[in-house]
């Protein structure tokens, strides 16, 4: 649901912002670009995958982003962090990236807020058109995406671990148009009569055509009942993708924290023990998820945040422009192989 | 383009119908902006200064010579504005021409219900059957095109023009736009040829009028037009104004939904848009592979062509495809191996022809019947015996400057040689290019 907001400009463009949006708007339109700029973002999480969010959200054109995120710069945010600057260490993670990017685009509504989220009464969330989560625990991307759910807020989390890049989204009941191209069919023997121009049969006439597509809540999605015929015939099709994600999750649980290439050897083990037990819960064969991919899975890779970064920030945008088909839940993405992979998980 | 200009001269109605959507009206309407706002005025201004001109226009193949004619004296006499008056009046001719009568021209000739011989409708499939316009000055699209294409004539001849609708407006109700009745009795030729020849002999007495009706030269040295060369970004200049209109006006002929000016922008730019997202997943994608150039992967299923489209979403990943391995001899080679041939030795002393065709006889076992430095020609074995007697002495480089009549830069330090040659049986083989160090 996108809310429009009162005063001046609202639902309206101004000269200099169809300058400013001039390459976008050619692509999705004014309509499209309307809508961006009367959303407010909030993004939680500023490690190099929120750094990347917020550049592409920022450069969009939304109304207001919000960068939250109550910890401090650390020596591994300087590898995938563009937004804070050299000898930020120490300091609160938002604050440090706010003036870079606020100068990417003044036009923007650009705040940093330093509480951690768990702290946020549900009121705060309600003042936003979607949430982006990244680097928060399983119940908090729980509870949020309830929040979000109950008050029509599009929701939605990211996480980047080494190579591997994934992302859920929910957008309760979404409602968006598509552009389909008409398709018309040039009849043969017409070609008596006199020289007549070759018909140009690139037929652009295009119309739009509304769609509407339900989503399911995270915490369905990843609580899957893998026993059932069904589901492991599906399971045959399912990216290992999504188990990893759960291996992960439950390491940060445990943990209060990722994989940290300092511990290496120990977080290496625990990871395999946790994929043990986190695939055998689920039901599923341990074989599932080789051992490999323990060495893939720690620190952050600056180009999987971007690509990732890409991928999240375009369907934050197509949720909030209403246009063009969102995927429906997961994306998955693994550096290593060069997949990208879109699932839709939940409870079928 | 050839058509079209073929059936204006022969004026012949031509069935634009063909065409579907926006991008083909945009195409048209940008069309028709060089063809009214800058290639005429190009053509009067070579007519004063150059004269040469006539001269090579009549030297130009087929009818080319009367179009061009005709275009001048049209710009010159039949159709030059005295004022700003005028040209309002001349937009105003130009729009019923093109959104009225044409239409109607093509109406008469090809009535909605025409039957071709095989018994089905003519205007069907891609040709659609237009509608006549009728002129209407409180309607808005009609009226930015009268102000555009006014405008943008009167900036041909430099004179001074206004935005100000109304005042527009108010100068057509003077203008006197020429009744049109549709001519019976057009022939449609069925070919070419025989359009040609039908046409032969109008074409000869005309040029003669022409050739002696157009002012002379000299006497309008100092007159001269401006052609407008086409900027889309400037909102201010009327171009993507006129652009718009006409590409809306014939859209409304066709019934064909008309394009917003950012859509119609894009087609008439071609410009490419652009997002952050996209941008920033194929950076990504680009930087996992040189990665693993880094990593020294030599394997190359380890490498990947990334596709996506954010939109849909499609995400491909192909693994690149080997590179063609040819052979000669026993020597496999790809397009990444090259002879690498040191030209120049310490001492200053340069390969000759001679000495080049020798080491190749003797190092390759190649025999080498043609030599090329890009474009240039350095040795054939169907040369002229003299020729070769000079050249086989002379230093590469020398050569190669003499040929391509142009000096080596100082910068470059090697030069790329393509070879044509013969194995020991005397057989055309395909071999790698030679990498001649100079530096």
């Amino acid at each position: 649901m996108v809310e429009q907001e009162g005063g001046g400009g609202s639902g309206g463009i101004s000269e200099e912002e169809a300058a400013q949006y001039d390459r976008q708007i050619r692509l999705w339109g004014l309509e499209a670009q309307r809508r961006l700029r009367a959303s407010r973002v909030l993004l939680v999480g500023m490690k190099g995958l929120g750094a990347e969010v917020a550049k592409n959200l920022i450069l969009a054109g939304v109304k207001g982003l919000t960068m939250l995120d109550h910890q401090q710069v650390s020596q591994q945010d300087t590898r995938a962090q563009f937004l804070i600057p050299v000898g930020s260490l120490g300091r609160n993670r938002a604050e440090a990236s706010l003036e870079r990017a606020q100068n990417l685009n003044p036009m923007v509504d650009v705040k940093a807020d330093p509480e951690n989220i768990e702290n946020k009464a549900e009121d705060f969330f309600t003042q936003f058109d979607a949430v982006c989560l990244t680097c928060c625990s399983r119940c908090v991307m729980v509870k949020v995406d309830q929040i979000c759910h109950k008050n029509g807020i599009k929701f939605f989390t990211g996480d980047i671990f080494g190579y591997y890049g994934s992302m859920f989204a929910n957008l309760g009941a979404h409602e968006f148009v598509e552009e389909k191209t008409k398709v018309t069919k040039a009849s043969q023997g017409v070609e008596d009569g006199p020289d007549t121009k070759k018909a140009k049969l690139d037929s652009t006439e295009t119309t739009m055509v509304k769609k509407r597509v339900v989503f399911c809540q995270l915490k369905e999605a990843l609580a899957v009942d893998w026993s059932s015929e069904k589901a492991k015939a599906a399971l045959k099709r399912t990216a290992p993708d999504y188990f990893l994600l759960q291996v992960l999750l439950k390491f940060r649980a445990d943990k209060g924290r990722d994989p940290l290439p300092e511990s290496y050897a120990e977080d290496a083990e625990l990871l395999l023990r946790i994929r043990n037990e986190v695939l055998d819960s689920l039901g599923v064969g341990a074989g599932l998820l080789p051992d490999d991919f323990v060495s893939y899975c720690f620190s952050e890779m600056a180009p999987v945040c971007a690509v990732l970064g890409g991928v999240l920030g375009q369907e934050v945008v197509k949720a909030l422009s209403q246009r063009d088909p969102p995927h429906n839940n997961f994306f998955f993405f693994d550096g290593i192989k060069g997949n990208g992979v879109v699932e839709c998980l939940g409870p079928h | 383009m050839y058509m079209d200009r073929r059936c204006v001269y022969y004026r012949k109605p031509l069935l634009e119908s063909g065409t579907l959507g926006t991008k083909g009206n945009v195409q048209w309407a940008r069309d028709e902006f060089e063809g009214l706002f800058k290639q005429p005025a190009e053509s009067v201004n070579q007519y004063i200064s150059d004269p040469k001109f006539m001269e090579r226009t009549l030297k130009l193949p087929g009818t080319q010579p009367l179009e061009v004619l005709e275009a001048v004296n049209k710009s010159l006499v039949s159709e030059r504005p005295r004022s700003w008056a005028d040209c309002v009046g001349w937009a105003c001719r130009h729009w019923h021409c093109q959104y009225s009568n044409n239409i109607r021209q093509l109406l008469h000739n090809f009535p909605p219900h025409q039957k071709t011989n095989s018994g089905t409708l003519f205007w069907s499939g891609p040709k659609r059957c237009p509608h006549p316009l009728t002129f209407d000055d409180s309607n808005p699209l009609h009226m930015d095109y009268i102000v555009a294409a006014a405008n943008l004539f009167a900036q041909t001849y430099g004179i001074t023009g206004t935005r100000d609708v109304g005042a527009v407006a108010e100068l057509l109700h003077q203008v006197q736009v020429p009744e049109f009745t549709p001519k019976s009795g057009v022939r449609i030729h069925i070919s070419d040829q025989e359009l040609q020849n039908a046409n032969a002999s109008v074409d000869d007495s005309r040029l003669e009028e022409l050739k002696s009706s157009l002012p002379n030269p000299e006497d309008q040295q100092s007159f001269r037009m401006y052609p407008i060369d086409f900027e889309k970004d400037d909102d201010t200049n009327f171009h993507m104004d006129f652009i718009v209109a006409a590409s809306n006006l014939r859209a409304e002929n066709y019934d064909i939904p008309p394009a917003d000016r950012h859509k119609s922008k894009l087609i008439a730019g071609k410009i490419i848009p652009a997002i952050a997202t996209t941008t920033a997943a194929v950076v990504g994608l680009v930087c996992l592979e040189l990665y693993k150039v880094v990593q020294g992967h030599k394997q190359l299923e380890s490498y990947k062509n990334g596709f996506l489209n954010l939109a849909l979403p499609f995400f491909g990943f192909s693994e690149p495809i080997a590179c063609p391995r040819n052979k000669y001899y026993d020597i496999e080679w790809t397009l990444w191996d090259r002879f690498e041939v040191q030209g120049v030795q310490p001492s200053g002393e340069e390969m000759t022809l001679r000495q080049f065709l020798a080491y190749f006889k003797s190092e390759h076992r190649l025999e080498i019947t043609m030599l090329s430095q890009g474009v240039s020609m350095l040795y054939s074995f169907f040369m002229p015996p003299a020729k070769l007697r000079e050249r086989h002495d002379q230093p590469m480089t020398e050569i190669v400057t003499k040929v391509s009549k142009k000096k080596i830069g100082r910068h470059v330090k090697a030069l790329v040689f393509e070879l044509c040659c013969n194995d020991d049986s005397e057989c055309d083989i395909e071999v790698p290019y030679v990498r001649y160090t100079i530096r």
